[in-house]
């Protein structure tokens, strides 16, 4: 009875949970704004450069974070679904190291300081490379474990022409700058960043959450989902699509953000009593919450430079990995 | 009836079953035997249309099984595999309920009717709340075929089911597939225990490296001879309470063969 009502409310309690974390981050930042002053600043009233905070910098902050967080969480469990394995992070198939290579590419031909959306644009165009190299290694009735190899292999190879780059960058300042990129950050993204990347991730995130029932049937591995109705070919390739999609975008307008996909899924299997397909939703609107919490926790520790969101998610995510590491191998021998 | 008409199947460029003519209708249990490597579990799969046929077809009801929506097909006929796995720690009741997703919508909600009757079948209701992943191996075996039971299929094609189970589980689990035959639905089963398919099954099918030398009922399937040749065994014959029984006795050398 308790685990029914638990799973009954879990959706609707996370989403007050977000809500509630939304608007506390509104709050929080260099200049703390009261509720009243954020109402004001909301309703058109207040001192101009509160509603400027407001609506250029702190709205588009919280709107990427949802829409980012959202991306990795819900990939995280598609691809942890699809592969059946907990330790399965979205950037698995070369998405995040194809994005970090193309925007990367951007800082060092100079593009970068000429148009202010080549960055993001060059993050997709690198993630859609990675991800067609991954399925034309792979092949197009390729197992499962031909896919990973692809991926990681591709990932590979972007994470070493990444190092390249940044080995031949003669401006140290550039290099420092390509570094903060791949860091991760919400900080400075403006309301286009947001429209940029909004469409993509809205499109992969509903192909991913169309899996869910196909997913559910994965439990039993591939042979038996087959025999219960689905085609697993077009499964594999929806969520593979559906994830490129929404990480891919996700990683080009902030730079890489790890451990989200791979921790939140794994925190909230338990209260979804390890249904996939509950995962989904659950697991968006977790990734959401988390990366808000790492990106306040940015905002109010005092440190004379800002940490990066992506540093604070791979601080905390690490340990948990590690946790997760010893529970599988207590599980296994 | 679901019927393999001169039905082969390939694996990366190899012919593992050669052509054959197998038929499963409705209300029998069937036996599918042979030795280790010979082709049943192939066989099986390609009659559940998990694998393609390299040449002939599999058909259902009269149809080509190609020519039917993979849903519908899944709504009659049940596959359970050899050692049938639980990635996550899932209920009992969350895995019978998968064998409802061919018959759901868009809806979340347990089939919770279906499901319990499926438990029941197989004397597992006790087992609901219970991680599939932390049960004894003959409770998984059972809730397992309660998920191949909830989609009350026509047809249940198994894989070895018996494999690893104690004689009290195997007794049961063969106790229970003669009664679903008996309910009218058509059993095909892969079997290793030769003295099991000897006492339940109508009719066996004997597979020998991927060809069908044999097929009828047990006492024309596992003669000294055909035994001989399939599995490389004499086998020791008596009859209890009117029942044959057959026990895989001595290994027989190349010249005895």
């Amino acid at each position: 009875m308790n685990n029914n009502l638990s799973q009954r409310w879990l959706l609707p309690g996370l989403a007050v949970v977000l809500v509630v974390t939304a608007a506390v981050s509104l709050c929080v930042g260099n200049t703390h704004l009261s509720i009243h002053e954020l109402w004001d600043a909301a309703c058109g009233r207040g001192e101009p450069v509160i509603r400027l905070v407001l609506w250029e910098i702190r709205l588009p902050r919280l709107l990427l974070g949802i829409l980012v967080g959202c991306s990795l969480g819900l990939a995280g469990a598609a691809m942890q679904g699809l592969l059946r394995n907990p330790l399965v992070e979205p950037g698995l198939l070369g998405v995040s190291a194809g994005a970090g290579l193309g925007a990367v590419l951007i800082f060092y031909s100079g593009f970068a300081a000429r148009f202010a959306f080549a960055t993001p644009l060059g993050g997709m165009a690198g993630a859609l490379v990675a991800v067609l190299l991954v399925c034309a290694l792979a092949g197009r009735d390729s197992s499962i474990q031909n896919l990973i190899l692809a991926g990681v292999m591709v990932s590979a190879i972007c994470g070493a022409l990444t190092s390249v780059i940044l080995n031949l960058s003669q401006n140290p300042y550039a290099a420092m700058e390509i570094v903060f990129w791949l860091l991760g950050s919400l900080a400075d993204r403006s309301m286009d960043h947001v429209k940029l990347a909004a469409p993509l991730i809205g499109v992969g995130s509903i192909l991913l959450l169309s899996c869910g029932k196909a997913l559910r049937a994965l439990s039993l591995g591939e042979d038996t989902a087959r025999s219960l109705g689905f085609r697993i070919d077009r499964v594999r390739w929806r969520i593979i699509a559906g994830s490129s999609l929404a990480v891919g975008a996700a990683v080009s307008v902030t730079g890489a953000i790890g451990f989200v996909g791979l921790m939140v899924p794994h925190l909230l299997r338990p209260w979804v009593k390890g249904d996939p397909a509950r995962l989904l939703p659950a697991s968006a609107i977790g990734g959401a919450i988390l990366l808000l919490w790492a990106d306040m926790l940015v905002r109010v520790l005092p440190t004379a430079v800002e940490l990066k969101v992506g540093v604070v998610t791979a601080l905390v995510g690490s340990p948990i990995f590690l946790l997760l590491l010893i529970r599988t191998r207590r599980s296994l021998f | 009836m679901l019927e393999a008409h001169q039905l082969s199947v390939a694996l990366g460029g190899h012919r593992i079953v050669h052509p054959a003519d197998i038929a499963l209708g409705e209300g029998e249990l069937v036996g599918l035997i042979g030795a280790n490597g010979s082709g049943k579990s192939t066989l099986l799969r390609a009659l559940a249309g998990l694998l393609p046929a390299e040449s002939g077809s599999v058909s259902l009801n009269g149809k080509p099984l190609y020519q039917i929506p993979l849903r519908e097909v899944a709504q009659t006929v049940a596959y359970l595999p050899q050692s049938p796995e639980c990635h996550w720690p899932l209920t009992a009741d969350r895995v019978v309920a998968l064998g409802r997703l061919p018959f759901q919508g868009s809806s979340n909600t347990l089939d919770t009717g279906h499901i319990t009757r499926a438990l029941a079948a197989v004397d597992a209701l006790y087992l609901r709340d219970r991680n599939v992943n932390e049960l004894s191996g003959g409770e998984r075996a059972r809730v397992f075929l309660a998920r191949a039971l909830a989609g009350d299929p026509a047809f249940l094609l198994i894989d070895e089911p018996a494999a690893g189970l104690d004689p009290y589980h195997q007794l049961q689990l063969m106790e229970l597939l003669q009664a679903l035959a008996r309910d009218g639905r058509g059993v095909l089963v892969v079997l290793h225990d030769l003295g099991l398919a000897a006492r339940f099954c109508g009719r066996l099918f004997l597979l020998n490296g991927g060809k069908l030398i044999a097929s009828g009922r047990p006492e024309d399937v596992l003669t000294d001879t055909l035994l001989a040749e399939a599995h490389h065994v004499n086998v020791y014959r008596s009859t209890h309470e009117g029942t044959s029984v057959l026990v895989p006795w001595s290994r027989l050398t190349k010249s005895e063969e």
